[in-house]
């Protein structure tokens, strides 16, 4: 065993915490070597002399200062434990009715207004382009293409080209006219 | 008035009642039943932290913010552990963030204090008549050789040798592996005495003398 492996086991060795063949082997090294020896006594007495330290007491008018604060702490509980008790007690029934009312009274009238709109058209529909549009749209394409000439095109399959890949949104109106518009 | 009552009660009683008990005493909304745990334990966790931080004011502060988030957060304690090893983990929380808080502060201050930022002094012999001179003085070295430690071998040493807590309750409160905290004791009993050197030595010879006197005399 070296002198470091042995230091390893100062601590264990003095309380007690090793034993058989670990024990043996620090013991024989301990009475080869004075150096280990001497500082295991050393620490032996180090450790005695902590164990022994004078007790630090904290100033008397610690308990005081504590007291109050827990007592303020629990005040701040208390606050808080209040105010839930309040607004779950049933003397505010009043007031969860109203909540509960003006709650029911929103849903039903937003599924009102999304299924019956103002202006007729269904609120429900996710998309941009609505009825109304596509059939301006369409109406307005046809009629660029009634009164516009196409190079060889009959008017009818451009129309029904045209048609097919209605409803449209505006700017893709706006992208199928523009062509025919330029060669005006 | 009945507060006070309840104390004296529970004065009589408090050794009987255990803290796990007074706790849920306390989570009823008693404070008088977690005064009784702050009496039990104050000079207990204040002697652990006025020796981890070096200074007896931080330490107040420390010991009392740690029976604030103990008394906040009571109803989270879990009686798989041991109270006195959670509270112990409260205050040793508080203290090394007070130390990481000074070490960022010494290195923005550019290391106005000394390397280790001791606040230890030696005692004035001569104002406690009462105490043996030599004693006292030996006590101040070790004292100050047990703040000039690295962090976390004086929390270890102070928990073993000062407070005298099992290895399994340091490694809860510390926590860091049983081995790890063994290791960490042995280390650090090995840099005190090198760190007291002569006094060790003069500590050892006087203990060999008042062996022998003892001998002598029987």
């Amino acid at each position: 065993m070296t002198c470091a492996e042995s230091q390893n086991l100062f601590s264990e060795y003095l309380e007690g915490q090793i034993a058989g063949t670990v024990q043996q082997g620090l013991v024989e090294h301990l009475q080869a070597c004075p150096a280990c020896a001497q500082k295991l006594k050393l620490m032996r007495l180090v450790r005695v002399r902590l164990s022994k330290l004078g007790r630090k007491h904290l100033p008397d008018t610690f308990s005081f200062e504590m007291r109050r604060a827990l007592l303020a702490e629990m005040n701040r509980e208390n606050i808080w434990l209040n105010r839930l008790r309040a607004l779950l007690s049933p003397r505010p029934q009043t007031v969860w009715s109203a909540a509960v009312g003006t709650a029911f009274a929103t849903v039903c009238f937003a599924v009102l207004w999304l299924t019956f709109p103002p202006g007729g058209r269904s609120g429900w529909r996710s998309d941009s382009v609505t009825e109304i549009d596509a059939a301006q749209h369409n109406q307005s394409v046809r009629y660029v293409l009634e009164h516009l000439p196409f190079d060889g095109e009959p008017i009818e399959s451009t129309a029904k080209d045209t048609a097919r890949v209605m409803p449209v949104s505006p700017s893709q109106a706006r992208e199928v006219v523009q062509p025919v518009s330029a060669t005006f | 008035m009945s507060e006070l009552l309840f104390v004296e009660q529970f004065a009589g009683q408090s050794e009987m009642v255990t803290d796990e008990e007074l706790l849920a005493q306390s989570l009823d909304g008693s404070v008088n039943a977690f005064e009784v745990i702050v009496n039990r334990y104050k000079d207990r966790l204040f002697n652990f932290v006025v020796r981890f931080v070096g200074d007896q004011e931080t330490a107040e502060d420390i010991v009392q913010e740690t029976f604030l988030r103990a008394y906040r957060n009571r109803d989270t304690f879990q009686a798989v552990a041991k109270f006195s090893t959670w509270i112990y983990t409260i205050a040793g929380n508080l203290a090394k963030s007070e130390l990481r808080r000074r070490k960022r502060w010494r290195f923005l201050s550019l290391g106005s204090k000394d390397e280790h930022g001791n606040t230890f002094e030696l005692p004035d012999v001569a104002s406690n008549p009462d105490g043996d001179a030599e004693t006292l003085l030996a006590e101040a070295k070790i004292e100050d050789a047990i703040a000039r430690l690295p962090d976390h071998y004086r929390e270890a040493i102070i928990l073993r040798d000062v407070e005298g807590l099992d290895y399994d309750e340091i490694s809860t409160i510390v926590g860091v592996p049983l081995g790890t905290v063994k290791s960490r004791i042995n280390r650090g009993r090995l840099r005190l005495q090198e760190d007291l050197g002569d006094l060790a030595c003069a500590l050892w010879k006087q203990d060999e003398d008042e062996t022998a006197a003892v001998g002598s005399d029987l």
